[in-house]
């Protein structure tokens, strides 16, 4: 088994494709920084600009009437009123920075909108204002902050922040990235097949060795990601690590930015090895890195174009592979909502991979290797 | 030649990266008639609400405002361009709620050339755009505003003048046609273009492995190029097809005007051919 390992780690090493997929890895982890720089993320005033621009395409829907309490104007239209004004007081508080004006006006503007969603003709202007879900989340957030008095930290680009940001995103394309980076892991050595059969040990052997070769890049990936980051702490500053992120898992909940990088890791990893031994599987039935890859990227869009799907099998793998809408809470805004549990979703994956590995064991064993 | 251009056409078509790249288009096409296109949201929309809220919030000033000597003169100036600028928005109301779309075009051309008059040449700082355009940082927002409104006059009198069948997703520019048409504006040329490149990528390089069985055929150089840019050219031009399903997908969805002459166009063939 050693010996295999070893013979691996010379071929990774010389393999092209791993410089390319490293070099990859770390101009996205730029790219992104210089996203968020241009982008200006994080960027308080211009998130409630947008806000306040939002609100005043819905209020356009309304005839300009009284919106004092005594007024003629509907409940809808006086709560949007005094949204756009308690708006208009974080924009004040963010720009004179009292952090503590905009917590509170924070709070209302949520509770405000908590109540929007039961007034009458709240469909006409649902597109300008946040979902549900979107709403939990930010008043689990701010309380959150409110209980615990951290102080609301803003810039986007000091190094923790940026890794929950980059993580966040990561949790769409990993898994993409994963198919790309394996479609092939067995295909290559299928050339040879001479040479393969030559090699002393059993095929399942071959293959957990061939993974875990294929696993310690993902490993070198994954710290990459930290590595390429590092520079942030230079020039922006370490950040507060345990600075609250709302989540959902079951129920609206806070993690700590450590944690849920930790989560996003177990879930990262968990997925490359759900994709590795996919490969695998469909290597040797397809013998095509290609139509590996149509059907891997095909299981994974599955769930998002028939979102309906996901309520009929809870326990698909493939509805937790995008991790990140799985802990926005996402699926909880779709016509029929589908609540995804974050821990179930890895039980779920860690389950499929034990499911692929005997499959790897029972049927590929047996003289598989000699119809290649 | 026409032997090299066959063997060169088949080649390029089975090759397995060049499917993929079909493949990923059509998967593409697919996803944006089916969840992007639907979720287009355009800043100049037909919407009911909006223009009864305005044409109610103006009517109430008219009915009410007093003009005497000690009236503010911005009082003065809105009850002098809201009886005319209501007149429109009246016109559009009816129109839009009779579905009579043919008139609501002309309301909507006068509307949008009146409203660009005024705001632009008299608005200043009280009058504004729609509240789309002024976005965080947009400095130009009124221009933006200024050429939206001057656009969209001038897709409403090509509305009223044309013999096209008028819908709100023509209004909106949802239509496939028009969905093209935006796309050619943004990022449809890029793709096109990259995909051309990811095709051609190894139409010279692949003779390597062949090379004197290649050196064998009785071709010069200079043509066995011009027929691989020829197969190239065809190649990527048939990338069109998986990116038409797309517009498939959007005509079905938005009874567009390109279906409605595709029906016509078979209604005309049965007709003429007898089949």
């Amino acid at each position: 088994m050693w010996k295999v390992l070893k013979t691996f780690f010379i071929l990774e090493k010389s393999n092209k494709k791993n410089m390319f997929a490293c070099m990859i890895v770390a101009a996205f982890v730029f790219g992104l920084i210089f996203f968020v720089k241009t982008e200006d993320l994080g960027n308080s005033l211009k998130e409630k600009s947008g806000e306040y621009q939002s609100l005043s395409v819905a209020l356009n829907k309304f005839q300009n009437v009284d919106a004092t309490d005594n007024g003629n104007g509907s409940d809808l239209y006086k709560n949007l009123v005094v949204q756009q004004q308690l708006i208009a007081k974080q924009r004040m508080a963010v720009k004179v920075d009292r952090p503590e004006w905009f917590l509170d006006t924070a709070l209302e503007v949520v509770n405000l909108r908590a109540s929007a969603f039961a007034m009458d003709g709240f469909d006409k202007v649902a597109s300008n204002l946040p979902t549900k879900t979107e709403n939990q989340l930010e008043s689990v957030f701010y309380e959150h902050i409110k209980k615990t008095e951290v102080p609301l930290s803003l810039d986007s680009l000091s190094f923790f922040p940026f890794l929950a940001y980059l993580f966040g995103v990561l949790g769409f394309l990993w898994f993409i990235f994963m198919s790309i980076y394996s479609c092939g892991i067995m295909v290559e050595d299928f050339r040879h097949t001479s040479l393969i059969k030559g090699y002393p040990i059993t095929f399942d052997k071959y293959v957990i060795a061939k993974c875990i070769s294929s696993m310690l890049l993902v490993v070198v990936f994954l710290l990459e990601l930290f590595v390429c980051s590092l520079p942030l702490i230079y020039f922006k500053g370490l950040g507060d690590p345990t600075y609250p992120i709302a989540i959902f898992n079951g129920t609206f909940d806070i993690y700590p930015i450590y944690k849920y990088i930790g989560l996003a890791l177990l879930y990262m990893i968990c997925i490359s090895i759900f994709t590795i031994l996919l490969s695998v599987i469909l290597n040797v039935l397809l013998k095509n890195m290609y139509l590996t890859l149509f059907l891997e990227l095909l299981l994974f869009v599955f769930p998002m174009l028939f979102p309906s799907m996901m309520n009929f099998l809870p326990f698909n793998p493939f509805n937790y592979m995008n991790f990140s809408s799985v802990l926005n809470g996402q699926t909880l805004d779709l016509a029929n909502p589908v609540f995804l549990n974050s821990i179930h979703g890895l039980m779920y994956i860690g389950l499929s991979i034990i499911l692929m590995i005997a499959t790897v064991k029972l049927f590929l064993t047996t003289g598989k290797l000699k119809r290649v | 030649m026409w032997a090299y251009f066959k063997m060169e056409f088949i080649q390029f078509m089975s090759n397995k990266k060049n499917i993929a790249i079909y493949v990923i288009l059509l998967f593409f096409s697919c996803y944006y008639g089916l969840v992007l296109a639907p979720a287009y949201d355009p800043i100049e929309k037909v919407d009911v609400s909006e223009i009864e809220a305005r044409y109610l919030t103006n009517e109430e000033f008219l009915n009410n405002v007093v003009i005497n000597d000690w009236t503010h003169p911005l009082t003065k100036f809105a009850a002098s361009i809201y009886p005319e600028w209501n007149e429109y928005e009246k016109e559009r109301l009816d129109a839009i709620k009779q579905d009579n779309l043919k008139n609501y075009a002309e309301a909507t051309f006068k509307w949008y050339t009146y409203s660009d008059n005024i705001i632009f040449n008299w608005g200043g700082e009280i009058l504004f755009y729609n509240p789309g355009y002024y976005t965080y940082g947009n400095d130009y927002a009124r221009m933006d505003g200024h050429y939206a409104y001057l656009y969209s006059a001038s897709r409403y009198t090509g509305y009223t003048e044309g013999e096209s069948d008028l819908s709100v997703n023509v209004f909106e520019e949802r239509t496939a046609l028009q969905t093209l048409q935006r796309l050619l504006h943004s990022y449809l040329p890029l793709i096109l273009i990259v995909s051309c490149m990811l095709f051609t990528v190894d139409v010279v390089l692949k003779d390597r492995r062949n090379t004197t069985l290649l050196q064998g055929l009785p071709l010069s150089d200079w043509r066995k190029l011009l027929v691989k840019g020829g197969v190239s050219l065809l190649g990527s031009l048939l990338a069109i097809i998986p990116l038409t399903v797309g517009l498939f997908i959007i005509c079905i969805q938005m009874d567009s005007v390109m279906l409605n002459y595709l029906f016509r166009f078979i209604w005309l063939a049965k007709r003429y051919f007898q089949i």
